[in-house]
């Protein structure tokens, strides 16, 4: 395995030995979210990235989501009347956004701010609040019309942010994941962040999460021995300690390997 | 056996439905009757008399006249000598049995359980007269119950015991049937699960005979850890409940707790068992320490490694997987040391001598089939001749 794929400490304390699956999904994800999005544009007729931009927005958590449901345990989250689904495994959501033109560098996203995603930024820090959030306003574009509706995180309690610096042009040029805050104007202050290796995730074809040929096996001890004996011509069975529970210790016991 | 035996194998063949019914037992017609899941009143239309007549031949107070007795047989599907009193012959009440499902079972179903390990009794009986069993090595078993006060009273304690007992130490116990044969408990395969009106039996046990019997249906669920489980609960009645009335659900949990720190020892697990939901990691130690992956969520949620949310959620991906069928049953039959095989072993032994399926038959007055069926766990659907 070439060492870009070796998943780091992050992705290991995050999804064990999920990481490199994860890794490979996110990188799949985005560049799947782009071809439907290049559709949409190619469907619309249109010369501007309109169409595109429209529909990557809500395209990209969906294939997240798809991607992603293989992990154990993972939680959908699909609020009331939310436009798209949230992916949580091990108490961490995962909150995926496009980034592009003047804030493509991971370093100057600037992200449009909503009290729901101040929120989601501040998992960690809420997480012994009980209150719950509303979703109404977790996407800018949608319409904010009938009655307020109220949603919870699910067992979140801490954000994972991934950051799609992605194209109609270029497709998918860098993917960013990690740990983030969000400032009250929009800026986002990565607290640990890695790039994913798009090309040699791409390439990689197979993933093996699990396989351990030479893993212990609880049957791999040598069974234990029953002994059995002929009983001599004449000798009676009912002589012994199952009539005659005192003459139990004369009986001819089990040789056990386990036992030695 | 006490008195002289009148029909040796040489007599068996030649007697009279008169001279059945002068020898006549009745225990043996309820006997018969709870193996084939008949009630009074079935048997009673089969051959002919009012249902009161067959609660009175069975509890003696009047014996059936001989032309009843090839019509009993019919019914019954047993030879007619099978009536006849003077063989060796354990009773046991269905109380004195522990039966994992126990919730799903009705009594008719659990009365042909009994007689089915009172058959089972029998059989060992004889296949005894010819070879030695290894002793039963169960601290303080006094053939009928265990001595109180030998194990704790605390299931993981009983169960911590049994394993410094039987010099298992810390390890996954590699191959669980054979450790509990090879420690003189009978155990076999029932082929209740063929049979749909008591397939909801899991399995059951009884300390209530010479020897401790676990009858195990791994049809019912064919998977290698689920069945180890169930080996390990039953063994954990053994230990801790002889003596006590069978039917308590409290009992049936000790018994799981019992089999769950018999299989996973708290000691170790704490220290192996990830913290946070792994499955790679649960699927290795599944195979490892031969239990379930569901079992070890169980267990680490028991131990306090994971929250209770976590586990539900654990639990319902479990579920998924199975639907998907990335989580697949492995077969018990894949496991020889998790199938029985002391007493197939044991005939096969005395084979040697002379002895086969048909005299042990005959000297239990069976039909052969009824032998197979018990030895291999199997229905005989050997195919049958007819003549026409």
């Amino acid at each position: 395995m070439p060492d870009s794929l070796t998943p780091s400490e992050w992705f290991a304390d995050h999804f064990g030995d999920y990481s490199l699956a994860v890794m490979k999904a996110l990188v799949a994800a985005g560049q799947d979210a782009h071809t439907r999005s290049l559709e949409a544009k190619a469907g619309s007729k249109l010369r501007t990235n309109d169409a595109y931009g429209a529909s990557f927005w809500l395209v990209l958590p969906e294939e997240i989501v798809s991607h992603l449901v293989f992990l154990p345990g993972v939680e959908i989250l699909k609020p009331r009347r939310g436009r798209y689904e949230l992916v949580v495994f091990d108490n961490a959501m995962l909150f995926p956004s496009r980034i592009g033109g003047d804030s493509a560098a991971p370093d100057s996203i600037k992200l449009r701010t909503s009290k729901v995603r101040h929120e989601m930024f501040s998992l960690e820090s809420r997480a012994t609040l009980d209150e719950p959030l509303d979703f109404e306003s977790l996407d800018y574009e949608e319409e904010a019309v009938g009655p307020r509706y109220v949603a919870d995180f699910g067992s979140a309690t801490s954000l994972i942010f991934a950051a799609y610096d992605c194209s109609a042009r270029g497709g998918p040029q860098h993917v960013y994941v990690g740990d983030a805050t969000l400032q009250e104007d929009g800026t986002v202050i990565w607290l640990y962040r890695e790039e994913l290796p798009l090309r040699a995730l791409e390439d990689a074809t197979t993933l093996t999460l699990v396989t351990d040929d030479l893993a212990p096996r609880f049957d791999d001890s040598a069974p234990p021995t029953t002994t059995l004996e002929i009983r001599n011509p004449g000798e009676n069975a009912e002589d012994e300690e199952l009539a005659d529970p005192a003459a139990k210790d004369e009986g001819t016991g089990t040789e056990n390997d386990e036992r030695t | 056996m006490s008195g002289p035996d009148p029909f040796s194998s040489t007599q068996s063949g030649g007697l009279t439905d008169r001279e059945v019914a002068q020898a006549f037992d009745p225990d043996r017609l309820r006997q018969a009757r709870q193996l084939a899941l008949k009630t009074k009143h079935d048997v009673a239309i089969d051959v002919g008399v009012s249902p009161a007549a067959i609660g009175q031949y069975e509890s003696g107070v009047t014996v059936p006249r001989a032309d009843l007795i090839s019509r009993f047989a019919e019914s019954l599907d047993v030879p007619r000598e099978f009536f006849v009193t003077g063989r060796p012959q354990a009773k046991l009440e269905s109380g004195e049995a522990f039966f994992r499902s126990l919730r799903s079972t009705t009594a008719k179903q659990r009365a042909k359980a009994t007689a089915f390990t009172e058959q089972l009794w029998e059989l060992v009986h004889a296949i005894e007269k010819h070879v030695r069993f290894p002793r039963v090595d169960l601290p303080g078993f006094l053939g009928g119950e265990i001595q109180p006060g030998t194990f704790p009273a605390n299931p993981e304690a009983a169960a911590r015991a049994l394993r410094q007992e039987w010099g298992l130490g810390d390890r996954p116990i590699g191959h669980l049937v054979r450790t509990i044969e090879s420690h003189g408990i009978v155990t076999i395969f029932a082929p209740l699960a063929k049979d749909d009106e008591v397939r909801r039996i899991d399995a059951f046990s009884t300390l209530a005979l010479s020897r401790p019997v676990i009858v195990l249906s791994p049809d019912r669920a064919d998977d290698v850890f689920r069945h180890r489980f169930t080996a390990a609960h039953e063994l954990g009645h053994l230990v801790l409940h002889g003596g006590q009335p069978a039917g308590d659900i409290a009992l049936e949990r000790e018994a799981d707790r019992f089999a769950a720190e018999f299989l996973t020892p708290k000691a170790v697990m704490a220290n192996v068992l990830p913290r946070r939901l792994d499955f790679g990691r649960l699927g290795r130690l599944s195979a490892e320490w031969g239990v379930s992956i569901k079992s070890l969520v169980y267990r680490s949620r028991e131990i306090g490694l994971l929250s209770d949310a976590t586990a539900r959620r654990a639990y319902i991906r479990i579920e998924l997987l199975i639907k998907e069928g990335e989580l697949v049953n492995r077969p018990v039959i894949q496991f020889p040391t998790e199938v029985p095989e002391m007493l197939r072993r044991a005939v096969e032994l005395a084979e040697s001598q002379g002895l086969s399926v048909t005299s042990l038959a005959r000297d239990l007055r069976w039909k052969p089939a009824q032998v197979r069926k018990l030895l291999s766990g199997e229905v005989d659907e050997r195919p049958t001749l007819r003549l026409v």
